[in-house]
Order: C-alpha cells, then sequence, then structure tokens
C-alpha cells in the first residue's frame, strides 16, 4: 500500500461526492475505480466489506464507507480527509440553492412538480426497503423484529428507542439460543 | 437553549442511532417535526425530492436544509457536523477494532436485531409519503366523499414509478429526471 497525501485524500472524495446523486448507494464503483484501481490503497473485498459494515453502523452509508476507506489509507486524519470530501459538495449545493428555492416553490408548476416527485421519492425508498430486506429479514426472529418495529413506528414511538431495543433484542436473543449466532456471522462475512 | 443547539444535539443524537443509510432519517424528522415545530411534513418531502436532486449523500443534503431552515448557515454548517459526529467517532473506533479482530459476536449479535428494524423504520417512511401522496385520509374523515380517499393519477403514476424504478435501479437519478418532466406535463 502506498502513501496518500490528505489533500489528496480529500480531492478524491470531493470529486466522489459531486457525482454521488440519489443518495449514498452509488459510491461502490467510484470508489473502486479511484481507491482501488488508481491509488491501490485498498482492495474490492475491502470495500465490500466496509459497505457491509457501513449499512449496519450509526450514519449515512456514503459516509462510513468514505470514513472506512479514509481510515485504511491515513488513520484518523484520513478518515476525516475523506468524510469532509464526500460531504462538502452536498452541503454547498444545498446552501447554494436554498434561497433560490423558497422563491420558485411559489409557482403552481413548481407544487405540482415537487407533488410527482413526492411519488419517485415513495418509489425510491420504498426500492431501497427491497435491497435491504433480504440480508436483514430472513429468518423468523428477523421478522419477529420487522413486524414489531414496524408496529411500534406507526404507533409513534420515538425512533431512537425503537432501534436501541432491537439492538438490545438481538443481544439477547444470541445469548439465549446461541446456536444461531452463525447467522449473524454469515451475514458480515458477505 | 436557542433552537440552534437543540437542532444540534437532536441531531447528534439521530447521527448516533439512525443505521442504513440517508432515508433513515427521514422517520426522526417526522419526530423533529412532532416535537419542536420548526418545519412541516410537505417540507420535509420536499426536503427529500431536493435532496434526490443534488449531489452528495441525501442525509447531509437533509441535515444541510434543516439546519439552514432553522439556524440559517450556521446552522446548517453546526448541523452537519453534529450529525456526522458520532458516526465518525463510532467508525474510527471500528476500524482499529477491526483491524485486531476481524469478527465480534456481540457486535453481530446487536447487527442481527438491529437490521429488520432499520428496514421497518425505512418502510413507515415510504408508507408516510403515500399517505399524503395517494391516499388522502385526513381530506376523507373531513368530507366523507370516497373519491376523496385515493387519488386516481397519483396511484397510476405510483405504479408506473415503481415499475420504472425497477429498471432503473442502479440510476436513481433517471426516475428523478422523468418525475420533473411529468410534473411539467401532466396536472396531479
Amino acid at each position: 500500500m502506498k502513501k496518500i497525501s490528505l489533500i489528496k485524500l480529500f480531492w478524491i472524495f470531493f470529486k466522489i461526492g459531486l457525482v454521488l446523486f440519489g443518495g449514498g448507494y452509488a459510491i461502490l464503483p467510484f470508489l473502486k475505480a479511484e481507491m482501488v484501481e488508481k491509488e491501490k490503497i485498498c482492495s474490492m473485498e475491502e470495500i465490500t466489506n466496509y459497505y457491509a459494515l457501513s449499512q449496519c453502523f450509526p450514519g449515512l452509508v456514503a459516509g462510513n464507507v468514505s470514513m472506512f476507506t479514509g481510515y485504511k489509507a491515513r488513520g484518523i486524519a484520513g478518515a476525516f480527509a475523506a468524510v469532509f470530501g464526500v460531504c462538502l459538495p452536498a452541503f454547498i449545493s444545498i446552501v447554494a440553492i436554498f434561497a433560490f428555492l423558497s422563491i420558485i416553490t411559489n409557482y403552481p408548476i413548481v407544487q405540482n412538480i415537487f407533488e410527482i416527485l413526492d411519488i419517485a421519492v415513495c418509489i425510491l425508498i420504498l426500492l431501497t426497503v427491497l435491497e435491504l430486506w433480504e440480508f436483514s429479514v430472513y429468518d423468523k426472529f428477523t421478522v419477529f423484529i420487522f413486524i414489531i418495529t414496524l408496529t411500534a413506528a406507526i404507533l409513534n414511538i420515538s425512533p431512537f428507542i425503537i432501534v436501541i431495543s432491537a439492538g438490545i433484542l438481538g443481544l439477547l436473543k444470541n445469548f439465549l439460543f446461541p446456536k444461531n449466532k452463525k447467522d449473524a456471522k454469515e451475514d458480515v462475512n458477505e | 437553549m436557542n433552537n440552534i443547539l437543540i437542532l444540534a444535539i437532536e441531531y447528534m443524537k439521530i447521527g448516533a442511532v439512525a443505521i442504513g443509510g440517508g432515508y433513515t432519517v427521514i422517520p426522526f424528522l417526522y419526530y423533529l417535526v412532532d416535537k419542536y415545530k420548526w418545519f412541516d411534513i410537505a417540507e420535509i418531502t420536499q426536503m427529500i425530492a431536493v435532496s434526490n436532486l443534488t449531489p452528495g449523500p441525501i442525509g447531509i443534503n437533509m441535515a444541510t436544509f434543516v439546519g439552514i431552515k432553522v439556524g440559517g448557515i450556521w446552522g446548517a454548517a453546526l448541523t452537519t457536523v453534529a450529525f456526522m459526529l458520532p458516526s465518525f467517532i463510532i467508525i474510527c473506533l471500528l476500524a482499529k477494532f477491526l483491524k485486531r479482530n476481524k469478527e465480534n459476536k456481540y457486535i453481530n449479535s446487536a447487527l442481527y436485531g438491529l437490521r429488520p428494524a432499520a428496514v421497518a423504520l425505512i418502510s413507515i417512511a415510504g408508507l408516510k409519503i403515500m399517505n399524503t401522496t395517494v391516499f388522502h385520509i385526513e381530506k376523507f374523515t373531513t368530507s366523507h366523499n370516497i373519491g376523496d380517499i385515493i387519488s386516481l393519477k397519483a396511484s397510476i403514476l405510483l405504479v408506473i414509478f415503481g415499475i420504472m424504478g425497477l429498471k432503473l435501479r442502479k440510476n436513481p437519478m433517471i426516475l428523478i429526471a422523468i418525475a420533473i418532466i411529468t410534473g411539467l406535463l401532466v396536472k396531479i
């Protein structure tokens, strides 16, 4: 593994942040091109591991993958350079259009566009659910957690409580029935 | 305590528990709406749409959006930093930890319970938007007109976009572009 400067690391991730549209799920092909093939910082296998883990830990998938990759390259400073780079375009673009946005959203045609966009966004969210489903909800226990957390969410229970109790239930389940713990292991190894 | 600081603390809490990417933040935004009334549900859906149109991770777009709404540009900067801080600490510790132990059963078993909960929360986010665009339960409860329950045009678009979305999974940007063009041509 060769040494990479923090500025270069920031710049690579800034460019990736600029071309990431519709959420962070599209980060993998860019990381492959820049960090695996061009800079040879890490292997594709490592990137895939980072991606799987990033989905399961708090924070944004794109942000977490960037931090993992940056950490691999230059430790904590590298993680910071990478995540700062990948987030900066998102920040700048919202700041740039915000003032503009409140002026244009008063036009009826713009409101109509936003209403139709909502339908598309709804589809994108439901498709994300489908994608996450296969490695998240796959046995009796995970179906059980899905149903109770869905019910809790419908009943307006705070998402903080839902997420934390689900994690505790996962821990409890594997302590009470340790024979099934390979399920969880296999998953992270994917 | 002023709003910017409250928002930063709330967003730091969101950053500490929101698992599974930017869409997971949406249910927490509904929670903020309920608790503080800084913005409303319609603004959240607008935020999601704008976040899909702008480059970068959706969660950062939304944090910037919420921050700027509540406290201007400094509010936006503080919210974004607060949002990223917990995951930065967690991922750095985890990356260090992973260097030493490849597998840890405690982490893995917690994740095993967390993932289906994250999926449930994201589903709710999608269903809430569907409830305001395709179904109009609230309108029905005041008018008692059966025709108000479901918007025909919106449900047709939902099916069409659903089919297109399945084909365009790698390029969600195209679906957003199609929705904008449809919005220019079709009155809903």
